[in-house]
């Protein structure tokens, strides 16, 4: 779409060439009567210019890594180049980022003159955010030299045209940390298994394969040999999608909230190559948000038994991102709440008392994991730490006796000082956390989530 | 333009740079044209001044900080834009007058107008190009400055009007012994303030008396009432009851108003019809001298007066505490400031009212209205005194400024200045008219042709600039296309500049003689030049 506008910005000079008149008539100046020559050439000047006909720029853009992680500044290059036969004085370039992606170094605008054949290059950097992003047309404004006239033209680039950051895993991770345990938790108690345990009197409808025959020959009495039971690990990965956690340190930078989705989504890859069974539970998300809606306890859980697991559960995930996203179209220009601010946004969102010493707790959010956690479980939770609510929890499993991980993406950056503050309470509660037991994994964004997972997972299964 | 992305919209540097080093050179150049070099300079301080007081008053980071500034910088800025103009005219009027022929007076005056046309021209342009750098000026800011001149000006206009009346009424009551209207107003203003304020001794003065002492007893009632005595005495068994005692203090004052009210009217009928005579005969001899003591006493007359005003001055204190306290720190010191501002003008003029007033009164001597000064100017300093003229002439130039802001919002209000462009817009425009008017004085013709330039150099790198922060933004690479613009306009100013020069070599041949049809052929031709370009476009 191209679109030819006059800009009349010199008319002004005919007001000058008559104030200049009325001087000189005042006066009796003729330098002045002469000067009107000045103000009558920009008026010339302005009426005559145009932008030459036939004008022919080409954009190209480079995306320099196509399948970044979330959090990731990607690099772009915008590449245009004057085909036409003219030169172009003033050519101004606003390259189309998608709406989502924001950016965080460079600009995607420039302003260039540019003789037939050259060519320049603009380069700025995007934050990745999961998902796949097109970019729209880049805007291109031509004006003449006298900037009377312009003619605007939206043009799609030639290259890459989109950026997808998705979690496509090249390698199988986590390998060493899982892999041992082959999806099962040895328990202290005798039954049916492989390793020896106890003997003890026979009983009425024993096995008989496990009954001690040699004891039977040497004592002639009946006696049953116990076997260390095995039992399937069942995890469940809990995400906290809260309105609280769906802080971020800058505008454009993935949410707490998306960031623990996309770690508990790394894990449940993982998790589901293995053999330990994973169950997916988010937590404050609403019923727009998930595809069929929230449970009647208000949490998007996913139990590995019911067929299409895997299918279900990045669905849950998605639904953080799009809880995300419908939070901050609903705050309108406002940003998802800073992360300078963690105070005021649980305020807002948690009115019952989440208590971080596992005293009472009448968080209904609390409540409802608690109660639809299985018996033998393991859980780890994936939470910012923007608010008590997560060390609630994990206090409140520990006094259950849950063996119980907290994954927690380290938000705050910057120096100043409300990142200061917010780093302060969130070490604080993740120490917190840990004196109740459990095991923290403090991410820190800049080195890719499955390095920490692989370095502090491995406690997961020993317990 | 599509992005969405957050920038900064600022003019680029480039831009601002031209915009400054080119307003400074050319204002630099016309000054040196000015013979008034002193009133000059202060004129482009001014400028600079008041774009920082406008910045100021946008500084969002120290609200009420930069209001206390913008308010104290009102003084400065009103005593230079009146050093600018009024100290041109009495600088030039000393060197260019008096002429020695009649025909000489025109060009004498014309001479003087464009000195002083110069000096604003390049006021206005200095303080255009300084707010253009931090683009200081947009409709809320400029309202939000007149709003704090005129809050500022309130008090000292205040001051000067009560000391003016009062210099008014001491004038003509002391004009009573002058026959025809001076005499009338003068014994009629004698007989109306004398009982108030200048008691005749030697007879009653009941009612005014009684006037007087109900309505201080009032005043000093409603002091009393807000002072908050009972909640400043601690809660202990032992206190005092101060709450009782300042409750039965206000309820005798009360009364005591309430009565002398009641007493007025009867003692004003009392003394009207009956005369002092028959009181003196009614009333026991102690009495009526009593009452002739105290009713004429000009001490407590006096003590009254005083009390009426700390009792007024108490309630408006109180109630302006209790207003203050209830909002924020930063409201108060933004809300407060100008008057404070306000105060601090009218102390520093009465400080030095007298040398000021001196100084004037031997610059006007100098120049050509020198015997109008012995016959205006010396007695109304005698008259009023010089506290008042001083204070006068700085309300009268806080006045010219406050207007002078008024219609820059005026013009912002109605679009006519665009918000963008506007600092570049007004340093443009002020370099242009003072290049015109200074061709009329004895300036170069380059530097007027220079100056002409220039004046659009300025406006098209500023609003050129603005629309570049505007459509991509300061962060990205810009200088090279403002270099090549600005490169256009320049070189399209000097094909103006040297068809000037043709022009006038040709002019000063072929139109030596004035002759008003060559004038009007030479209108018509302008006129279809001008129509000629309105075409093409």
């Amino acid at each position: 779409m191209t679109t030819h506008r006059r800009v009349r910005r010199w008319r002004g000079g005919l007001a000058a060439t008559l104030f200049l008149v009325s001087v000189a008539l005042l006066t009796a100046e003729p330098l002045l009567l002469a000067a009107t020559a000045v103000p009558l050439a920009y008026v010339v000047y302005g009426a005559l210019s145009r932008v030459p006909p036939g004008i022919d720029v080409r954009a190209t853009r480079a995306v320099s890594d196509a399948q970044p992680t979330p959090g990731e500044p990607v690099q772009v290059e915008l590449t245009v180049t004057n085909e036409g036969d003219r030169s172009l004085t003033d050519v101004r370039v606003v390259d189309g980022v998608p709406e989502e992606l924001a950016v965080v170094e460079g600009s995607p605008r420039r302003c260039t003159s540019l003789r037939p054949g050259k060519r320049a290059t603009l380069s700025y950097a995007v934050m990745a955010k999961r998902g796949t992003y097109t970019f729209d047309p880049t805007a291109v404004r031509v004006r003449t030299l006298s900037a009377s006239d312009e003619v605007t033209a939206d043009l799609p680039a030639a290259g890459d045209e989109t950026l997808t950051c998705s979690n496509t895993v090249s390698e199988v991770p986590l390998a060493d940390a899982t892999l041992p345990r082959a999806g099962t938790l040895p328990t202290d108690a005798g039954g049916s298994g492989l390793e020896f345990h106890s003997t003890r009197t026979y009983q009425h409808g024993d096995p008989v394969n496990r009954i001690d025959w040699r004891r039977y020959a040497k004592t002639d009495e009946l006696t049953t040999v116990d076997y260390r039971e095995e039992q399937a690990v069942r995890t469940v990965l809990v995400v906290d999608a809260r309105p609280p956690s769906r802080v971020t340190p800058e505008p454009g930078f993935p949410t707490g909230a998306e960031l623990s989705a996309y770690a508990a989504e790394r894990l449940f890859d993982a998790l589901s190559r293995t053999s330990v069974v994973a169950s997916v539970c988010a937590v404050g998300l609403d019923d727009a948000d998930v595809p069929g809606g929230v449970g009647p306890d208000g949490l998007a859980w996913v139990d590995p038994s019911g067929g299409h697991a895997a299918a279900h559960a990045r669905r849950v995930f998605d639904s953080v991102g799009r809880a995300v996203a419908r939070e901050s179209a609903a705050d309108g220009e406002d940003e998802a709440p800073d992360v300078d601010a963690p105070g005021e946004a649980s305020e807002e969102a948690v009115p019952a008392t989440a208590t971080a010493d596992g005293g009472t707790v009448d968080d209904p959010d609390l409540l409802a994991v608690l109660a639809r956690l299985p018996p033998t479980a393991q859980v780890v939770v994936f939470s910012p730490a923007a608010d008590d609510w997560a060390v609630s929890l994990v206090s409140s499993l520990a006094v259950r006796d849950y063996p119980t991980t907290l994954v927690s993406p380290a938000l705050a950056r910057g120096d100043s000082l409300g990142a200061a503050v917010a780093g302060v309470e969130r070490t604080a509660r993740l120490q917190r956390a840990e004196l109740t037991g459990a095991t923290v994994i403090d991410w820190d964004l800049d080195s890719p989530i499955d390095v920490a997972l692989r370095a502090s997972l491995a406690d997961l299964f020993s317990a | 333009m599509t992005d969405d992305t957050p920038i900064r919209t600022r003019t680029p540097r480039t831009s601002l740079a031209t915009v400054t080093v080119l307003t400074a050179l050319v204002v630099a150049g016309l000054l040196r044209t000015v013979g008034a070099t002193r009133p000059a300079a202060v004129g482009a301080a001014t400028g600079v001044l008041l774009a920082l007081s406008l910045w100021l008053v946008g500084w969002d980071r120290w609200r009420a900080v930069g209001t206390v500034l913008a308010s104290a910088l009102a003084l400065p800025l009103a005593v230079g834009l009146a050093v600018a103009s009024a100290g041109t005219v009495v600088a030039l009027g000393a060197e260019l007058f008096p002429v020695s022929t009649p025909a000489g007076i025109r060009p004498m005056v014309v001479a003087l107008v464009s000195q002083v046309l110069v000096v604003l021209g390049c006021l206005v342009a200095v303080f255009g190009a300084s707010a253009a750098v931090r683009g200081a000026v947009d409709t809320e800011r400029v309202a939000d400055y007149a709003g704090v001149l005129v809050r500022t000006t309130l008090l000292p206009f205040t001051v000067a009007a009560a000391l003016g009346l009062r210099g008014a009424i001491g004038y003509l009551q002391s004009n009573a012994g002058t026959p025809g209207v001076q005499q009338l107003t003068g014994e009629t203003l004698r007989r109306v303030l004398g009982p108030v304020f200048d008691p005749v001794p030697g007879r009653t003065h009941l009612a005014v008396f009684c006037l007087l002492l109900a309505v201080s007893a009032g005043a000093v009632a409603r002091g009393v009432a807000a002072l908050p005595l009972a909640e400043l005495v601690p809660e202990t068994a032992d206190a005092p009851d101060v709450a009782r005692a300042v409750d039965a203090v206000e309820r005798s004052l009360r009364w005591t108003s309430r009565l002398a009210v009641l007493v007025v009217p009867v003692a004003a009928l009392v003394e009207l019809a009956l005369g002092q005579s028959v009181l003196a005969a009614t009333l026991p001899g102690g009495l009526y001298d009593l009452l002739v003591a105290v009713t004429a006493a000009p001490a407590l007359r006096g003590l009254l007066w005083w009390l009426l005003l700390a009792g007024a001055a108490l309630s408006v204190a109180v109630w302006f505490l209790r207003r203050t306290v209830q909002s924020s720190a930063d409201r108060v010191g933004t809300v407060v400031a100008p008057y404070v501002g306000g105060a601090a003008v009218v102390l520093a003029v009465l400080a030095v009212a007298g040398p000021v007033v001196d100084a004037v009164e031997a610059a006007l001597r100098s120049t050509p209205v020198a015997p109008a000064v012995d016959r205006f100017f010396v007695p109304v300093v005698d008259v009023y005194g010089a506290e008042t003229v001083a204070l006068a002439l700085v309300v009268a130039s806080l006045f010219a400024l406050v207007t002078a802001v008024g219609q820059l919002w005026l013009a912002l209000a109605t679009t006519s200045l665009s918000e963008a462009t506007a600092g570049v817009s007004l340093a443009g425009g002020g370099l242009f008219v003072a290049s015109a008017f200074a061709a009329t004085l004895d300036a170069p013709t380059w530097l007027v042709l220079a100056g002409l330039v220039g004046a659009f150099v300025v406006w098209d790198a500023g609003s050129f600039g603005a629309t570049l922060g505007r459509e991509v933004g300061t962060a990205a690479a810009t200088r090279r296309t403002e270099l090549v613009h600005t490169g256009g306009t320049v070189a399209v100013g000097g094909v103006g500049a040297v068809a000037t020069v043709g022009l006038a070599a040709l002019a000063s041949g072929s139109v030596a003689v004035a002759s008003p049809v060559a004038l009007a052929a030479l209108v018509v031709c302008l006129v279809a030049v001008v129509a000629l370009a309105v075409a093409l476009r």
